[in-house]
């Protein structure tokens, strides 16, 4: 135990390392195990599933034909945008704010879940070779997933949006000022949380008039508006100046497969 | 001296591949927020089949491997298993009952102390505001508990048919390894 103790740290973070970059093709080859079963199962699907495919199938032709009518209208629509996003940088250049934060988008697949009660991790199967670098955002379709802790060669670990470590500057969806975010862990039964703190007194949700908490560019590694989750309810802080409340996540943030990753342009 | 060294091998094999299953397993678990936090499996086989030297070794490494995947910081199983299979070792020369269900307990008692370790560092730590209640941990230790009992059975008796198929060794028993 004295050893150990007395191993200075760059040897304790690489052996680490060695142990998690030794764990990685395993997690990457279960998980390519997981598709391949599930790509088989699909193969000896029931006539009664393709039917049921086919009719969901046609369903969303029906509805992407009833977007091509109101092509026009989007085709304007685009231009109306364009033109606003000019006027925007033009502002933000003659005020010489730089808040041009474009990012690219990389899609990994999720190899494992490890979310216990006092953290909560997953790891996907892309790494340092596709560009990632520690705190890079995560996204999955539903809005924020978490953000990047450890990158390896073809492994990353992502630290989940509930993660009690995870912290980050927020506003509420309509209203400019910033509030902070907190993960606050994943109860018995898969709902996942967080806590909202800093909120000024001012702002009241209530149960049928909930508030979307969304992200801030603040910062710097999320886009502007992002969803992270509803505030159904706000108690005053011991200090009295600002208030906290519980922020209820989509519980699909446990079950997951796959997740977009932001990197710098 | 071979065999020993093969019995090594075979048994850190074991250790890792039931982990990555276990692992898998939490994996899908976790959705329903449960994880099965089972340490206390993967030190007791070396304490019947290795000796000190080697034993030491295979605890080493298994608990740092369990480290990373439970996330618990980093040489705290890697510690403990060491010292817990001293203590096994000592536990075995002492034990005269040999009913088969005695080690299993003496497996769930140590489990059940390095979940409540963790429990204990990580409340001192007040690991920003964490929440992990007392009745949720309680709530665990009992899932946990309850699934481990069968499975450290199916494990003691799965790692000595390897061994037994692997190296050879008419080792049946543990009262058969504690007379040996």
């Amino acid at each position: 135990m004295f050893c150990w103790w007395c191993l200075p740290t760059s040897v304790k973070i690489f052996t680490q390392s060695t142990f998690r970059e030794f764990q990685a093709p395993i997690w990457n080859l279960t998980s390519r195990v997981d598709d391949l079963s599930n790509y088989w199962g699909h193969l000896s699907d029931s006539k009664k599933t393709l039917i049921a495919k086919g009719r969901e199938l046609s369903r969303l032709n029906s509805d992407l034909r009833l977007q091509q009518y109101r092509e026009v209208e989007l085709l304007e629509e685009i231009k109306r945008i364009q033109v606003l996003e000019k006027k925007l940088s033009n502002l933000n250049s003659s005020i010489n704010l730089n808040s041009s934060q474009n990012f690219n988008s990389v899609i990994a697949r999720i190899s494992i879940r490890k979310m216990s009660s006092w953290w909560q991790q997953t790891t996907i199967r892309k790494g340092l070779n596709d560009g990632f670098k520690i705190g890079n955002g995560v996204l999955f379709d539903r809005g924020i997933f978490g953000r990047l802790i450890n990158v390896d060669s073809k492994s990353s670990e992502i630290e989940i949006l509930t993660n009690p470590n995870f912290r980050i500057v927020a506003h509420f969806a309509k209203d400019s000022r910033p509030v902070t975010f907190q993960g606050n862990g994943i109860d018995l039964g898969g709902e996942p949380h967080g806590l909202v703190m800093d909120v000024p007194y001012d702002m009241n949700p209530s149960p049928e008039v909930p508030l979307e908490l969304v992200t801030s560019s603040l910062g710097g590694n999320f886009p502007k508006g992002i969803p992270i989750g509803l505030v159904y309810q706000l108690e005053g802080g011991k200090e009295g100046l600002f208030k906290t409340g519980k922020v209820f996540i989509d519980p699909k943030i446990t079950k997951v497969l796959e997740v977009s990753i932001l990197t710098a342009n | 001296m071979k065999t020993k060294n093969k019995k090594f091998i075979f048994l850190l094999v074991i250790n890792i591949s039931t982990i990555c299953l276990l692992t898998l397993i939490n994996s899908r678990l976790s959705t329903w927020g449960i994880i099965l936090f089972l340490p206390g499996l993967f030190f007791f086989s070396s304490c019947i089949l290795l000796d000190t030297p080697r034993g030491m070794g295979i605890c080493v490494i298994t608990g740092l491997f369990l480290d990373v995947i439970y996330n618990t910081y980093f040489g705290f199983l890697g510690l403990a298993f060491p010292f817990l299979h001293i203590l096994g070792k000592q536990w075995l020369k002492g034990t005269i009952n040999n009913k088969p269900w005695r080690p299993v307990f003496f497996q769930l008692g140590t489990n059940i102390i390095l979940s409540i370790a963790w429990f204990i560092i990580l409340l001192f730590e007040n690991q920003l505001n964490m929440k992990w209640e007392m009745n949720r941990f309680l709530y665990e230790s009992l899932i946990a508990s309850i699934i481990f009992i069968p499975i450290c059975f199916w494990n003691f008796e799965f790692t000595m048919q390897i061994i037994k198929m692997t190296c050879n060794d008419n080792l049946k028993t543990i009262n058969e390894y504690e007379r040996n």
